[in-house]
């Protein structure tokens, strides 16, 4: 047990100091004496959560540290899952799920981030960039079968876009088939946001996006 | 006393007649003469007369030359958007590729349609208010430009995983960036503002800071003939300043409406600037009464801070804001002198 928490301590470190190479090779040597299972379930899962903590209780992580998060899993997942499908990634065994910024959105960072942390976690992702209008989120998501669609906007002036999403929602009568996440830096300043665009649940980081997903995805009545 | 005089006593540590104040009003101009933003953002001499309208309307001890940050990137390809009633914004950056990013063409001052733009708009400003008001050029450093030419997602990765391109990038900005500044303040500008958009708490950790950032910053500033502000943009600064104060012909600070000013003044010290910090975007979502008593506390928090301005932080004070909002503030530091005599 001592070992799993200095290993856990050390990958917290290598994440705060936004270096990659030494996470990663953390994690390659716990695989090659415990096996990738254990990796996952001793090291990578509960580090990935007190990140998540840190970064939901205080300011003080950057995107940088929540950007190298995201990376180490993606890099952990392409070195170790062998079931990458074409585009590198891990074969998808959720979803599939929509995200995109809001028209008139251009900064994607936070969408990217949210994308990284749901294919680490499992779902197949469909990113449809940025300036997406509320239309193309609804086609997509029945093109597709998705029934939540992830919505990202940074500033107060493109976040209330979103509530034509939900206007498009009520028109096709698909009210709680299709579920609403929404996020982004407006969101964490302003959480009341979320209900007057007509948001059903948001996370404050990246990295608690999975649970926020399933819970979604769970409350739509789509069968 | 103008506001030329009350600035320069404020550096100095001297008596005024009252507190300075600086107001993000480069979008506001606009409303003010009811311009389209696109031709505001892109004719000078219209952005000029939004400027002479705000000093007519306002007053204010400086007047900014445009606040307009997805302009640098567009100087280098990148794609603006422009709004009806927002500032402009970057729709697509110039590459997304940290190999591309090196082959960009770095624009010639001189035959760059935008940076002449930028250029030829601090020469009217400076032309029509320079008698009694200073001139703010704002600009961005060499390191937080690449976010607008590749977004700052594309500058992370750059400045994460390979941090060779990034600082071989920002050799050539560096050069670009020493030119610019000391051109705008050829043009008649008194200071360079400079929005941290990209090396701030919310975006990069310390150690970047310390080590690519600040080397790359004090390479520029030390080239830079004349003042430079650094301005925090939309991040709290206080985990930052103190490693940023000592940097070459940096005199002052604009903090965010989070930074705790105490904090902020022990950090940069006691003889730089310290402007700061009531919410410019949020102006118009408050009463004109709402706002005098937020400046008031603010005003009360440092009374006996020589080197403090009243200031707007965050991004531009909105088109939609009522003029007695933006007049409260000024109001309330007049009020302020009165009631403490």
């Amino acid at each position: 047990m001592e070992k799993i928490i200095e290993t856990r301590e050390h990958l917290v470190e290598a994440i705060l100091n936004a270096d990659r190479q030494t996470a990663n090779q953390l994690l390659d040597e716990w695989v090659a004496e415990y096996g990738v299972e254990r990796t996952i379930n001793e090291i990578l899962d509960p580090t990935l959560e007190d990140i998540g903590k840190i970064w939901e209780c205080s300011t003080d992580l950057s995107l940088a540290q929540a950007y190298v998060s995201g990376k180490i899993s993606e890099d952990f997942m392409l070195k170790h899952l062998s079931l990458s499908d074409d585009n590198g990634l891990p074969t998808d065994k959720k979803g599939p799920v929509v995200i995109g910024n809001i028209e008139d959105d251009f900064h994607s960072l936070g969408r990217k981030m949210v994308g990284i942390f749901l294919r680490a976690s499992g779902w197949n992702v469909i990113d449809l960039g940025n300036d997406v209008l509320a239309t193309e989120f609804i086609d997509k998501a029945i093109e597709s079968g998705a029934k939540v669609i992830g919505i990202s906007a940074m500033m107060y002036s493109t976040a209330v876009n979103i509530k034509k999403v939900r206007e498009e929602i009520k028109k096709r009568n698909l009210t709680n088939q299709i579920k609403l996440a929404v996020g982004g830096a407006v969101f964490r300043l302003r959480p009341e946001l979320v209900a007057e665009v007509g948001g059903d649940g948001t996370t404050g980081n990246a990295m608690n996006v999975n649970p926020l997903f399933e819970k979604l995805w769970n409350d739509s009545t789509i069968i | 006393m103008n506001g030329i005089e009350r600035i320069m006593a404020t550096l100095n540590g001297q008596e005024k007649d009252q507190t300075a104040v600086i107001l993000t009003l480069s979008l506001y101009g606009a409303g003010l003469i009811k311009a389209p933003l696109f031709e505001y953002y892109n004719r000078p001499e219209l952005y000029a007369e939004g400027q002479a309208a705000v000093r007519e309307t306002f007053h204010p001890d400086l007047i900014l030359t445009p606040f307009f940050i997805p302009g640098e990137g567009e100087a280098f390809g990148s794609v603006v958007k422009y709004f009806n009633s927002d500032a402009p914004n970057i729709r697509k950056p110039a590459t997304e590729s940290a190999e591309a990013l090196l082959k960009l063409p770095v624009p010639d001052i001189n035959d760059s349609t935008r940076l002449q733009y930028f250029i030829k708009a601090t020469e009217l400003v400076a032309k029509q208010c320079s008698q009694d008001t200073l001139i703010g050029s704002v600009m961005v450093s060499p390191i937080d430009l690449p976010a607008v030419i590749m977004g700052i997602d594309g500058w992370l990765e750059t400045i994460l995983f390979k941090t060779d391109i990034a600082r071989a990038f920002c050799e050539k900005t560096t050069e670009y960036f020493v030119k610019r500044a000391n051109a705008f303040l050829a043009a008649g500008a008194n200071l360079i503002v400079l929005p941290v958009c990209f090396c701030n708490p919310e975006i990069i950790t310390p150690f970047i800071l310390n080590n690519i950032a600040i080397p790359i910053y004090r390479e520029a500033f030390k080239q830079v003939k004349g003042p430079i502000v650094l301005h925090h943009t939309g991040s709290p600064m206080n985990a930052f300043n103190g490693f940023l104060k000592d940097l070459p012909n940096v005199i002052g600070f604009c903090v965010d409406p989070k930074d705790n000013l105490d904090v902020a003044r022990e950090n940069i010290g006691e003889h730089k600037l310290l402007l700061g910090n009531i919410d410019g975007p949020t102006l118009n979502k408050y009463s004109a009464e709402n706002i005098s008593r937020r400046c008031k506390r603010i005003l009360t928090n440092r009374v006996n801070d020589n080197h403090f301005i009243l200031a707007s932080s965050a991004a531009d004070i909105p088109l939609n804001t009522p003029p007695e909002n933006i007049h409260a503030i000024l109001q309330s530091v007049s009020d302020f002198k009165k009631e403490n005599e």
